[in-house]
């Protein structure tokens, strides 16, 4: 019996060491697989990752998106790009007509959450190298170059922020609080005006230029070429209201785009739309578009968790392509084909005669003809944002708005004719004589519309900007301008313009989407949805 | 001579000659009852010689009377002494001649003391008469309503009120059964005349029933918490093979099992007592008391489970759609309890918030028996979708570009282009997509056995699910084995093994629904690879100008040139792709317990126990690039690999670990009538789960076999791990304590840690308490012999969920983004160098914390008259804590939204069972119907938040997860009254806000949100925008029933089960898809109905391209009422008639046929309300069972 006892006694002590052993509390720590923030940012690598992970969320408004690429919210508007005959393939042609854009559609939503999070990745950058000391940067300038640069693509993204819906919130800290998740509507110029102190601060502390192993990356003058963009949009909006003001900005964007020295118009039009010549010396900002050497899936988005993403700028919409049963959705509108003159070279640029009666004989080429696929209808050839071609037409417009040397103006935008008819006539020079104001903005916009159509958002963001200020007007516009038919695959009478510009009240501005609407209560919607 | 033959009166009064015949015949049976025994017995011993003449039998009798002492007593009123006799004889005794001459009448005769013989009909002189009086042998109340029967015969009676009763014997011995339900059937042999009291001893079977309640099992009469159980016998009639939570469908209250419907692989979903969150809501499962957790719990295919998006796809990919309980073969179970409310499932506090299944597999004993059982199946779906033929299809698509002027007719689309395809002849593309003769096979063999000191068990099994649809099977060969022991008179140990291999067909080339919706025009087969028809022409050409200088390979200018073959809803050719590619899971499975117990003292049980659950899956899969004609996103099939490769191939492995450490001090002790029992447990579990893959795009053979991943292609390889790590650690303490059976009360404490929070908010703790108060057992209640039974339990308790994302807790810096730099035009080079990025994901919630979900009961539990059992409960389980992702603004610019404790869910309601069975002779049955109500409300929400889509939303004050969307007003029938509408009301989901006629207009309630009005302003302004959608209906059933019926009749048994829920609304998206009208896909035959000028329907819109009037939009147009009532269950079988006795070699052998879903009522207008995707199949089934 009593060997017994002993022998429960010893058994009873291992199983209870065994049971209180497993049961430490300890072995509830359990290590994160992935690094958690408090151990990051500690090196000068940590900062680089972190800001390649902000670059990265462009891709978010460029990729194939699942077939609802974003590019036709942006191009589709404006009157250099329209529809073909057989164009409702894509979810995106209302866009081109005004009709259902509402704030549930997935384009209006998937914009402003792409934004907002390269806003907040930028943004905790900043923090981060405020709060971080500078010795942990092998280079020292590094810690200002990398702040530089988060202050430039969150100034990006505000001033597209400004010009899609107007009124998007302004944020600026990141927020890690319940209480404080919600933040009003932005007023008047309130996002720009921050990209205006961001990009000021911004080109102060940018490199000068980076290394070929680091092209890509924004630098001074990217910055100070946003920043007179900035100006000169704010001007635009200021101009009717407060003259001085707009005056005002006018001069310091010329201020700012001086300031732009290292840039030249490349001699080839054509070079600013090819694949192997991206990072150029015309260029200020591109989106890296490109494509993972044989694993790019191109259904997954760039941050998808633990598999390989996008990496590629989608440009189907521009070929005859099989999701569209062999046709072209988006092709160049009859104004933008005559809108050039005849033997210009950026024609053959720009767009390419086709017989096709569907597509009025024309489909698109820009980016198409110089580039490399990524697979599916997907381009490694990066969507060049800013470049030195549009600082000089904004030089221009903003010297002759700002009551400059018109000489000088009419100048800038020679440059630009002169590149474009490399060794050729036409183009030809514009009378630098000339002094009938109205006569030179005129040619600043048709200018911008034969060197930037279909080159990213610049197109519909003129047409608005030019509203505001009285240049054009937008209320009577039946997008033809002179040509029968705005959208060149229907009648005027069809085009719904004046209907949307009724319904919103004169707002030019999508309306916020209805996920912030829902969980932001602070926010009121845009007029007119 | 008596006689009381009075004609003066009699004649006189007939009313008064009946009663005086009555009082006469009650004074007879009188005499006969009270004097037969004491007899004489002088008639024996007189003697008599005569000699009668043609005389009357009176005149007999009167002689006899004159020359004995003998006196008869008769009435000619009931026998006729008038038929005359001749007869003689010598020395006779009397009775001799009286029976002699009354052979021939109706009378017989009856010697009673004092020489009188009594004569009187035949009937009334046999009575031989028992009586009696039938108590409980335990309590020795009367039992009224004994079933008492003269066995062999058809006489019966029952007992009265007081337990008496009376019975006519038909001849002087006999056997008397006695029985009633609950109490032991006694059969007692009887003479006639006697006074025969019976004791009934109860039979053990309702009240002793034993229930598994996790940590130990209890008398059910004991229970004092919500616990509804199933036993082997439902489940074996349930006719699953595949997995044991059918078996529970309809046959427990607040229990709702809807089933995964025709795909072998899915797991059917179970809520119990209603939904407490938008999360994870699948119940806790325990196998022999191992606490199962697998990776990703709960986060499979359900995009609202708290998880983000991307990592719910993740973690189907990496899990797959292993189901826990196909994984046991429901012939092993013996029973599975489930623990509905907190004081019953506090014991597993962790992760019990949504109940916890308790699934206990069969144990050895007695004798050596070996069990075979085997059963074969047909299935199929009782319905399928009507689709358009090529002209129907062409009309439609020709009358919806009409009606849409912003588009043009598509060349295929029109009969004068040369493009035209409505020639083509009309293709079935449903047909191939159901599996020819899907069977159902199960086989099970097991032996068991036990004594005294050990026990066990062990069984093999094979099971077979062809599935509904094409290459979606499922095999599965499982082995369990236990065995327990008792080593010393101190110590026992058990070990319990299972394993299982499983492999699965996963690879239905595409959803039916996808399939259906085909262009009728577009061939299945033709010229492609394996005989299928292509669905695009393309040719792909390299064109061999010189690649840059540093180029990778695939970044040479290939060519692809791709147009679609038959219109812009070409579909992929499913059937080609599903030829030329294959993908399998492969699983195994391994669940393993030991423990040692010790019983150092009497009561004192000391338990420690290991449990390992592992599982391997494989997933497997490989495609030929030769099925790029099959796609209609085709990858260049000459791209990959060494641009020679004949196909890609896939494979990853994931492995489950989950180790569970138990550790358990148990005492009970009685002293009087006080009962303790208390119980302490600790246990720790920790889960490990690893990922490989593994990837190549070359593949060098189209052998079968010969698909591997082979090292030397390493330029082509793709390989990758990760691991995913969790831990809990529990504490438990449970003291039960009963006073008499008659006073319960019950308090558990749990404290629990999880892994998933911040140190300082790591621990729950958990409580409960639970008392009954068994009113039957009190004396005050004896006497009320119909109430058998009775208890009164209240229960209250606290359970936790922790199943989140893990490490919301911390930030954590996620590695994913990447973007490429260093393009430059001096190397020309578009790719530029791939550079890894990362990013925060959100932001850290160092706050959150356990889930809680509380739980309040009242029940009552009673047995009446034996027969009956009725449970009626009402429940509120309140979860508070919600812990799930928030919907932040976007405009915080978070990458998903983080984790909190956001909101308060209720659910409330009743549940009532009730169960009869009886027995009439050899016809034994057995009714049970229960029905669950549920009350789903959201209390609070975070902020007041509404989150959600129109497929589900939350929201304070709504029922969660309603349906939300536009209210259909009407259709207009001219254009006239669309213009007048739209100059009035603005609609801007109709293009240009132009409708015409044909099109639907949608209700204007509310005017848009603002500052005042979070989601809408309550006055209606002019536009019909999202600020008009409202609530449609709500998704999770208000109430739920089901009905058991089980008949036996000698060898023969039959059972029923019928289930059924109701007040339930759904989206049909797949009507929604079949009847749009645009896109040009295939519709079903329901477009026909649509609104033409000639056919002015008020319900169906007319047919547009595009839908310009935005009339498919989600509104209640497609909203339906989901109810059902099915005939889940029919079994009928054959007991063969022998016993062990008769046939050596079985005890037991029974043959079934039976089906499943026999029939379904619903109003919903799909194919099945359960399950729209993959319906619930018809089957029917046969089987035999057989114990040697």
């Amino acid at each position: 019996m009593k060997k017994i006892v002993v022998f429960i006694s010893i058994i009873m002590v291992l199983l209870t060491g065994v049971i209180f052993n497993a049961c430490k509390k300890s072995n509830l720590d359990i290590v994160d697989p992935d690094i958690t923030e408090s151990d990051f940012f500690k090196t000068q690598d940590d900062f680089f990752r972190a800001m390649i992970g902000a670059y990265a969320k462009i891709t978010d408004l460029y990729w194939f998106n699942n077939n609802n690429a974003l590019h036709g919210s942006w191009l589709l508007p404006g009157d250099d790009i329209t529809v073909g005959a057989l164009g409702g393939h894509d979810g995106n042609y209302g866009f081109d007509q005004f009709v259902q854009i509402t704030p549930g559609k997935e384009a209006v939503s998937d914009i402003w959450t792409t934004l907002y999070q390269i806003i907040n990745r930028t943004t905790i950058i900043i923090i981060k190298c405020d709060e971080g000391s500078a010795s942990i940067f092998t280079d020292p300038a590094m810690k200002d170059y990398i702040k530089g640069e988060a202050l430039f693509l969150r100034s990006w993204c505000n001033y597209k922020l400004w010009n899609t819906y107007g009124t998007a919130p302004l944020i600026t800290t990141r927020i890690t609080d319940f209480s404080k998740v919600k933040t009003p509507n932005s007023k008047e110029t309130e996002l720009l005006d921050q990209a205006i102190t961001d990009l000021t601060l911004a080109a102060t502390l940018l490199p000068a230029s980076w290394d070929a192993a680091n092209s890509g990356r924004v630098f001074a003058e990217s910055a100070n070429g946003l920043l007179g963009k900035c100006l000169v949009f704010r001007a635009c909006w200021n101009k009717k209201t407060d003259p001085a003001k707009s005056t005002n900005d006018y001069n310091d964007a010329v201020t700012a785009f001086n300031k732009i020295t290292s840039r030249i118009l490349v001699p080839n039009f054509g070079d600013n739309f090819d694949a192997t010549k991206e990072n150029n010396q015309e260029s200020l900002f591109e989106f890296q578009a490109s494509s993972q050497s044989g694993l790019e899936n191109i259904w997954l988005a760039n941050d998808f968790n633990q598999a390989i993403g996008s990496m590629d700028n989608y440009l189907g919409y521009y070929t005859q392509q099989w999701q569209w049963w062999g046709n072209c959705p988006y092709v160049p509108s009859k104004k933008l084909i005559a809108a050039f003159e005849p033997g210009d070279p950026r024609i053959d640029e720009t767009f390419v005669t086709v017989t096709d009666p569907n597509y009025y004989g024309y489909q698109w080429a820009k980016y198409i003809k110089h580039d490399i696929e990524g697979g599916f209808n997907t381009s490694m050839n990066n969507p060049r944002i800013l470049r030195y071609a549009d600082i000089l037409l904004l030089k221009a417009e903003a010297i002759l708005k700002s009551g400059g040397s018109k000489s000088d103006a009419i100048g800038l935008i020679n440059q630009i004719r002169t590149r474009a008819r490399s060794a050729g006539t036409v183009p030809a020079d514009f009378n630098t004589g000339e002094s009938n104001e109205s006569t030179i903005m005129q040619w600043i916009m048709d200018e911008r519309l034969r060197e930037l159509c279909g080159d990213d958002d610049h197109r519909w963001f003129d047409l608005k900007r030019w509203h505001y200020a009285g240049y054009i007007d937008l209320s009577t516009w039946d997008g033809g301008d002179g040509v029968t038919g705005f959208s060149t695959s229907r009648p005027a009478s069809e085009f719904k313009f004046s209907d949307f510009f009724a319904a919103t009240h004169g707002n030019l501005w999508y309306p916020i989407p209805t996920s912030e609407i829902n969980s932001n209560n602070l926010v009121i919607q845009n007029p007119g949805y | 001579m008596i006689n009381f033959k009075n004609p003066t009166m009699r004649e006189k009064n007939p009313a008064f000659k009946t009663y005086l015949l009555a009082m006469k015949l009650s004074v007879i049976l009188c005499f006969l009852g009270m004097m037969q025994v004491s007899a004489s017995v002088y008639s024996q011993n007189t003697r008599i010689s005569f000699r009668y003449q043609d005389m009357s039998i009176k005149e007999v009798l009167n002689d006899i009377e004159k020359n004995t002492d003998i006196r008869f007593f008769y009435n000619e009123d009931f026998i006729d002494l008038s038929r005359k006799v001749t007869m003689d004889g010598t020395n006779k005794n009397v009775e001799e001649v009286l029976t002699d001459l009354l052979v021939a009448s109706n009378a017989d005769y009856k010697v009673l003391e004092n020489n009188l013989i009594v004569i009187a009909p035949k009937n009334l002189m046999q009575q031989k008469v028992v009586t009696g009086k039938i108590t409980d042998s335990k309590t020795g109340a009367p039992v009224p309503g004994v079933n008492i029967v003269v066995k062999g015969t058809t006489i019966g009676t029952y007992t009265d009120a007081n337990g008496k009763y009376s019975i006519s014997l038909p001849q002087t011995n006999a056997t008397i059964t006695f029985s009633f339900i609950g109490y032991v059937i006694q059969e007692i042999p009887v003479s006639a005349g006697s006074v025969l009291d019976v004791k009934l001893t109860e039979e053990s079977k309702l009240l002793d029933e034993v229930v598994v309640i996790g940590y130990g099992q209890r008398a059910k009469k004991d229970v004092t918490t919500a616990i509804s159980t199933v036993e082997a016998g439902d489940i074996v009639k349930a006719n699953t093979g595949q997995s044991a939570e059918l078996a529970m469908q309809g046959k427990m209250t607040g229990v709702l099992v809807e089933s995964g419907g025709g795909n072998p692989n899915s797991r059917p979903s179970i809520q119990i007592r209603g939904l407490g969150t938008w999360g994870v809501s699948q119940p806790l499962y325990v196998i022999d008391g191992i606490p199962i957790y697998e990776f990703g719990y709960g986060a499979d295919g359900s995009t609202s489970s708290g998880y983000d998006a991307n990592y719910v796809a993740r973690i189907g990919t990496l899990r797959g759609t292993q189901n826990i309980m196909s994984t046991i073969n429901p012939s092993d179970i013996e029973s599975i309890s489930v623990l509905k409310d907190a004081s019953a499932a506090a014991i597993y506090g962790v992760r019990a918030s949504n109940g916890v299944i308790l699934i206990t597999t069969k144990k050895g004993s007695g004798k050596a028996k070996v069990n075979f059982s085997s059963k074969f199946g047909f299935q199929k779906i009782p319905e399928r979708y009507k689709m358009l033929g090529v002209q129907d299809y062409v009309n439609l698509e020709t009358e919806g570009y009409a009606n849409n002027p912003l588009l043009t007719l598509k060349p295929y689309l029109d009969p004068s282009s040369s493009d035209y395809l409505g020639n083509l002849p009309a293709q079935d593309w449903a047909s191939p997509m159901y599996t020819k003769n899907s069977r159902t096979q199960d086989y099970n063999l097991s032996v068991s056995g036990g004594n005294d000191n050990s026990n066990y068990f062990v069984a093999v099994g094979h099971y077979k699910n062809d599935g509904i649809y094409i290459n979606n099977n499922l095999q599965r060969y499982t082995v369990t084995s236990n065995v327990n022991s008792k080593i010393s008179n101190y110590f026992k140990v058990g070990v319990n093994y299972r394993f299982v291999y499983q492999k699965a067909d996963d690879n239905t080339p595409n959803s039916i629904g996808y399939t259906v919706g085909t262009p009728p025009w577009q061939p299945i087969h033709g010229n492609g690879p394996n005989g299928y028809a292509p669905a695009i022409d393309t040719t792909y050409t390299y064109t061999p100008s010189p690649p840059p200088a540093d180029a990778m390979p695939d970044y040479w200018p290939w060519q692809i040139n791709v147009r679609k073959l038959y219109g812009d809803q070409t579909h992929i050719n499913v059937y080609g792709i599903g030829s030329t590619q294959d993908n399998y899971n492969t699983s195994y499975r391994n669940l393993g317990n030991a423990f040692i117990e010790a019983e150092p003292l009497k009561g004192l049980k000391i338990k420690g126990s290991v449990s390992l659950d592992w599982y391997m899956q494989k997933n497997f899969n490989y495609a030929f690039y030769e099925q790029a004609i099959f796609s209609i996103t085709p990858n260049d099939p000459l791209k990959p690999g060494d641009h020679h490769s004949l196909g890609s191939v896939s494979e990853r492995d994931s492995w489950n670990q989950n180790l569970v450490k138990d550790f358990s001090v148990n005492y009970n002790h009685t002293f009087g009538q006080h009962n303790f029992d208390v119980l302490f447990n600790a246990e720790a579990q920790n889960n490990n789960f690893e990922v490989a893959g593994l990837s190549t795009e070359q593949l060098n053979s189209r052998v079968i076999d010969r698909i591997v991943i082979k090292e030397a292609q390493r330029g082509f390889t793709d390989g990758s791990n990760e691991i995913h790590r969790s831990a809990l650690i529990g504490y438990l303490g449970r003291l039960s304590y009963n006073y008499a059976s008659k006073y319960y009360l019950d308090a558990t404490v749990r404290r629990d840690g999880s892994y998933a929070f911040a140190p300082e908010n790591r621990w729950g703790n958990f409580p409960a308490f639970s008392a009954a108060w068994r009113v039957s057992a009190e004396d005050f209640m004896k006497n009320l012999t119909w109430l058998n039974d009775m208890k009164l339990r209240a229960g209250w308790g606290q359970l936790g969920n922790s199943e989140v994302r893990p490490y919301m807790y911390l930030s954590s810096v996620i590695n994913y983004p990447h973007y490429s730099l260093a393009g430059t035009p001096a190397n020309g080079d578009a790719r530029g160098v791939y550079t890894w990025g990362v990013r925060l994901g959100d932001f850290a919630n160092q706050a959150i914390s356990w889930e809680k979900t509380a739980t309040t009961n009242f029940a009552i539990d009673a047995v009446l008259f034996r027969t009956i059992n009725v449970t009626l409960e009402y429940y509120d389980k309140t979860t508070n804590g919600l812990l799930q992702t928030t919907s932040l603004p976007p405009s915080i610019g978070l990458y998903a939204n983080p984790v909190a404790n956001i909101g308060k869910v209720k659910n409330s309601g009743f549940e009532f069972s009730v169960g009869y069975s009886g027995k009439q002779g050899d016809f034994t049955y057995n009714v049970n119907a229960n029905i669950t109500t549920v009350k789903n409300k959201v209390i609070s929400m975070f902020n007041h938040d509404r989150i959600g889509g129109n497929a589900g939303m939350i929201q304070e004050g709504y029922s969660m997860n309603y349906l939300w969307g536009y209210k259909v007003g009407g259709i207009f029938q001219s254009d006239a009254e669309a213009a007048a509408y739209t100059n009035q009301i603005r609609d801007i989901n109709a293009t240009g806000n132009t409708k015409k006629a044909g099109d639907m207009w949608f209700q204007n309630l509310y005017g848009n949100a603002d500052a005042d009005n979070k989601y809408y302003n309550p006055v209606p302004d002019t536009t019909v925008n999202e600020y008009d959608q409202t609530y449609l209906g709500k998704t999770i059933p208000s109430y739920y029933y089901g009905i058991a019926i089980n008949l036996g009749y000698k060898g023969f048994d039959l059972s029923a089960n019928f289930t059924g829920v109701g007040d339930v609304q759904k989206y049909d998206y797949m009507r929604q898809q079949l009847t749009q009208m645009s896109g040009e896909i295939n519709q079903s035959t329901d477009v026909l109905n649509r609104w033409t000028p000639s056919n002015p329907s008020t319900t169906f819109p007319r047919a547009a391209e595009g839908d310009p009037g935005g009339n498919n939009r989600f509104s209640d147009r497609f909203v339906e009422n989901a109810g059902y009532f099915r005939f889940a269950n029919l079994q009928i079988g054959y007991t063969l008639p022998f016993s062990r006795e008769q046939v050596k070699f079985a005890e037991n052998i029974r043959f079934w046929i039976g089906g499943s879903n026999l029939f379904c009522i619903t109003p919903w207008k799909g194919l099945d309300p359960e399950n729209e995707d993959n319906p619930v199949p018809r089957s029917y089934l046969f089987g035999i069972e057989a114990t040697f």
